[in-house]
């Protein structure tokens, strides 16, 4: 079967990609390696949904010393049908930062906010209403006691009726059914082997089902398998170099009273330090304590028994260090590798001394840093030791919001496509997700990259006519 | 289940035993097929590396233990791997970090 489009991959970049082709009166089919899981079928951070909507069911990690932890969502709808849900706009100076770097054209704040427009709309971007829950309660109060800045940040998700959860505006539930309803074939379980490239045209795509034709590709896989696509069709011009991610360091903080629901995470971010380090709230689930206890096992296992009033807090910065992707020949998985910096390091230090301070702000009784051998914290004065002895031997680093892997612009000497997503050397071909984006931008990335695939879909769309 | 994989699950289950002490021996083991099963869905290449730590564990456990890991008693096995996973020898440790991790999620969410 030949299509106008084929786009490889189903999440926010894919999702934006095909509706808006579709839109247009396209044949286009979305090729989604992961399984059709309706949103809501498992349930938020647990086991089943690493099992059924994560690659490698969540255990994929960069080689390095230490190695990260990442997660890659592989389900329909992609990362946002497992994310957080939560929402910013990036800060411009990252955007100016990432233009003049690598010569991007159009990629101002003024340039992307009827995107960013487009987007929230789509999204019904909210702030939740108060209350907050328990356990971003737990950052604001720190936060105000510390005189920093926070905020309970906007998230894709609608407001039920009174007691009723909210609902979480996947792609499945918006972008992916505008496009089917506009004609898109979106058909999951099928992997994508490699690009048919030829005389610097791509004619179509050769999966596991067979060889499915298109007049252009996008590729919208996300910033590991995308570069990994690429370098297996030979693609190879700055693919895969640049990996860019936010190093994550976590704590344990003991409250006086419950503040765990395993169903949700916090919503409080604390932005003092932004955009060079974030802190918030992660998933808490009881199985997600035990492995922030995993570290130091033999002392605090018993303290797993008490996970109502605990909850789980991270640091995230944004890297000096850098990571790749490549590919092995035979072997399915790329491999991933990132190195933290002396300064990362360091920045990771002391972004978990700056957690701790604020958790005993909040009125933590007891902290565990998760980090091999770490030390209980039981009061501030113990904050600074115990950040200090996190080594690289013993740091437990993990990640999402990965990025950077065929980065946008002019600069051909740096790029892997041009400013708008089109791959250099390939006339027909593009990326239209996280990998354009040079850097992790300091903040969660969904909202930045779907509105950078609008405004790029909108060019090629523009190009077409 | 591979014979990798079968080994994986009794190195875990023998280091429940001191872990989730109140777990009882056919959990434990429950709880180690299940984490080498989700183990089995590691990348490639980190997959081999896991494999390789593997070798040196169970070669480690036999020279601690003062025969073949395969040939000692559920308690001396118990014992040696509960040494192995509290030592800071390379690779060991990285083995035993990523087994202790993914089992008592296991543990914790499976049993819910």
């Amino acid at each position: 079967m030949s299509y106008d489009v084929a786009v490889v991959g189903s999440g926010p970049g894919g999702a934006v990609t095909a509706r808006e082709c579709a839109r247009r009166g396209l044949r286009v089919v979305v090729l989604e390696e992961g399984a059709w899981v309706e949103p809501g079928a498992a349930e938020p951070y647990s086991l089943d949904q690493m099992r059924r909507q994560y690659r490698n069911q969540g255990l994929t990690v960069a080689l390095g010393r230490p190695p990260v932890a990442y997660t890659e969502a592989s389900c329909v709808g992609g990362g946002s049908e497992v994310n957080s849900g939560l929402y910013h706009r990036v800060d411009p100076e990252v955007l100016d930062e990432w233009s003049a770097a690598y010569a991007i054209e159009g990629l101002g704040r003024a340039d992307l906010d009827p995107w960013f427009d487009s987007v929230e709309d789509r999204l019904s971007i909210t702030t939740p209403p108060p209350p907050m829950n328990a356990a971003s309660d737990v950052l604001r109060r720190g936060a105000e006691a510390l005189g920093w800045d926070g905020l309970d940040v906007p998230r894709w998700v609608r407001h039920g009726a009174s007691g009723a959860a909210p609902e979480k505006q996947t792609m499945l539930r918006t972008y992916l059914a505008d496009a089917i309803a506009a004609g898109a074939e979106v058909r999951s379980g099928v992997r994508v082997e490699r690009l048919r490239v030829e005389g610097g045209r791509v004619s179509g795509v050769e999966t596991d089902r067979g060889v499915v034709r298109a007049d252009h590709v996008v590729v919208c896989g996300g910033a590991v398998q995308t570069p990994a696509l690429l370098l297996r069709s030979g693609v190879r011009r700055n693919v895969g170099r640049g990996l860019s991610m936010h190093p994550t360091v976590k704590v344990l903080a003991q409250l006086d009273e419950d503040v765990n629901d395993p169903r949700d995470l916090a919503t409080y971010q604390v932005k003092e330090f932004a955009p060079a380090m974030t802190m918030g709230g992660s998933a808490g689930r009881p199985g997600m304590i035990a492995l922030g206890l995993s570290g130091t096992w033999d002392r605090d296992r018993e303290l797993s028994a008490d996970w109502r009033r605990q909850s789980v807090y991270y640091a995230s910065i944004r890297s000096q260090g850098t990571g790749r992707v490549r590919v092995l020949p035979g072997a399915a998985d790329p491999v991933v590798t990132y190195h933290l910096t002396r300064r990362d390091m360091a920045a990771l230090r002391a972004g978990l001394g700056r957690l701790m301070l604020l958790l005993s702000a909040a009125g933590a009784r007891l902290q565990v840093p998760s980090y091999v051998g770490a030390p209980r914290v039981t009061d501030a004065g113990q904050v600074g030791p115990a950040a200090e002895a996190m080594s690289r031997a013993a740091a437990a680093v993990m990640s999402v919001h990965l990025c950077g892997t065929a980065p946008m612009g002019e600069d051909v000497r740096r790029s892997a496509t041009d400013s708008f997503g089109r791959v250099h050397g390939v006339a027909n071909l593009s990326v239209n997700d996280a990998s354009l984006l040079p850097s992790a931008p300091g903040v969660n990335p969904q909202g930045t990259l779907m509105a950078v695939a609008h405004r790029n879909v909108d060019r090629l769309l523009e190009g077409s006519r | 289940m591979p014979p990798a994989s079968e080994r994986l699950a009794s190195l875990t289950a023998d280091l429940l035993v001191r872990d989730l002490p109140e777990a009882a021996p056919h959990d434990a083991a429950a709880v180690g097929r299940a984490t080498a099963r989700h183990l089995a869905s590691l990348p490639v290449v980190t997959r081999a590396g896991v494999r390789v730590a593997q070798a040196v564990v169970v070669g480690s456990a036999g020279v601690l233990g003062r025969r073949p890991y395969s040939r000692m008693t559920p308690q001396a096995r118990a014992d040696v791997v509960h040494r192995l996973a509290g030592s800071s020898l390379p690779l060991v440790a990285e083995y035993f970090r990523l087994v202790r991790g993914v089992a008592l999620m296991v543990h914790h969410e499976d049993a819910r």
